[in-house]
């Protein structure tokens, strides 16, 4: 099926072009001082506890990538049975890559600069990161797998955009990347993990842009679909609040009141693409590049 | 004249400066509901049960409020929390949000709609901080 003229000038194409041109290798950054860094914030802040907060907040981006990356072919399957836009399927198979490529980043990173077996990230994983980022996000989108009737795919696909896009990447990833930058920039530590960071949050950038994009579309066609929107995020909110909270360290590394009002902002910007809040947004002034 | 927290004077002179205060009007044109903000037990201080500031919010103002005991609340959003939480959040040395952030203080009524909310939130506490206020620990 050729795609249409509207596809060809839609967000979700301008996105999926946008995606090839920021193409980017894990294998291509530097880890090497990286690797002495880190020896150093080991040895030199035991009271700090920051080699501790560095190696909690990194599992659970290798934790939550690896989700992501497991999780998102449903939603492409989705996509391509209810017939929603060869142009989402395009972008949808440029995130599939991308989420794959950060995974591959955090593996890298766990094994040439922390020395350690990723499977150590599973003990960082308390209950509510392990709700928000694996078990729950697993089951709207294996319910999304497993749904057949085309008006119930529709209704399931919008709640799974609402907690993968809006509460993982909008809320937890992008925010936490942010944070985890700002926090290694301010020092000068661990610049390839920095570079990481960047590139990754880049990329998740656009990843919310395209969940904002379909919300707004799968809610101006179905405002009935907001109720199960605002009840993802009343049920994930404690998650991603106490996920936050797992960085109140009494020396903390990132700055959690910056970190907080963050995520609240991205919330705040896809419950209005959801007209959740009664504000309007600028789908079209969304930054995806940044 | 300074008021003992979440006693009646108290509670009037914190509507007074709510409905005077510009920036909550302009902030929360869309908090259509009632709010309470619940004191637990703190019998040091002379607070031997919990107590419950009611307050009857919309769009920007506040057409009443009430000292309730904790058990007769009927408004859909309840914060609760201790006595230094709130004298923290009255001074002005605590954001009510980051309080419920960092569990300091609980909700109970829809946390999506509160977030939502957020910056009316922090300005209606910001409210409190224009109430004279004598605390009991300072006495």
């Amino acid at each position: 099926m050729p795609m249409t003229a509207r596809e060809l000038d839609s967000a979700y194409y301008a996105l999926w072009r946008k995606a090839k041109q920021l193409s980017w290798d894990p294998a291509d950054i530097d880890l090497s001082a990286d690797k002495a860094q880190w020896a150093r914030i080991k040895a030199d802040y035991p009271e700090e506890r920051y080699a501790e907060q560095i190696l909690k907040l990194t599992s659970l981006f290798y934790q939550g990538e690896e989700s992501v990356t497991k999780t998102l072919a449903p939603l492409c399957s989705a996509v391509a049975r209810g017939g929603y836009g060869l142009d989402k399927e395009l972008f949808l198979t440029s995130q599939l890559y991308e989420e794959a490529k950060h995974f591959e980043f955090f593996v890298r990173y766990f094994t040439e600069v922390f020395e350690i077996d990723g499977s150590a990230t599973q003990s960082y994983m308390t209950p509510a990161p392990q709700a928000v980022l694996v078990a729950d996000l697993e089951e709207v989108t294996e319910r999304l797998r497993r749904t057949e009737d085309p008006i119930e795919l529709k209704a399931t696909f919008a709640e799974a955009v609402t907690h993968y896009m809006g509460v993982v990447e909008a809320m937890l990833a992008r925010t936490g990347y942010v944070g985890a930058r700002d926090a290694l920039a301010s020092r000068g530590w661990l610049p390839g993990l920095q570079e990481g960071y960047r590139l990754i949050k880049r990329d998740e950038g656009r990843h919310v842009a395209f969940g904002m994009h379909c919300i707004a579309e799968l809610t101006a066609e179905h405002p009935e679909y907001r109720a199960q929107i605002q009840a993802t995020f009343e049920k994930q909110l404690p998650n991603v609040l106490a996920t936050v909270a797992e960085f109140d360290y009494p020396h903390p590394l990132v700055d959690l009141d910056k970190l907080t009002a963050y995520a609240l902002a991205q919330y705040e910007r896809f419950s209005a693409a959801a007209g959740l809040s009664g504000d309007a947004i600028d789908l079209e002034a969304l930054a995806v590049d940044d | 004249m300074a008021y003992r927290p979440f006693s009646t004077d108290w509670a009037e002179a914190f509507k007074d400066a709510i409905e005077a205060d510009a920036t909550y009007r302009e902030t929360a044109t869309k908090w259509t509901w009632p709010v309470a903000l619940v004191l637990q037990s703190t019998p040091e201080y002379g607070y031997p049960d919990a107590v419950a500031v009611e307050l009857t919010l919309d769009r920007g103002r506040c057409h009443a409020v009430a000292i309730r005991a904790r058990d007769t609340v009927t408004a859909p959003f309840v914060l609760t929390a201790p006595y230094e939480v709130w004298k923290a959040v009255v001074k002005g040395e605590l954001d009510p949000l980051t309080g419920v952030t960092r569990g300091k203080i609980t909700v109970q009524g829809s946390l999506a709609t509160l977030m939502m909310h957020a910056k009316s939130a922090a300005a209606l506490c910001g409210c409190a901080r224009n109430v004279a206020t004598a605390f009991p620990d300072e006495d």
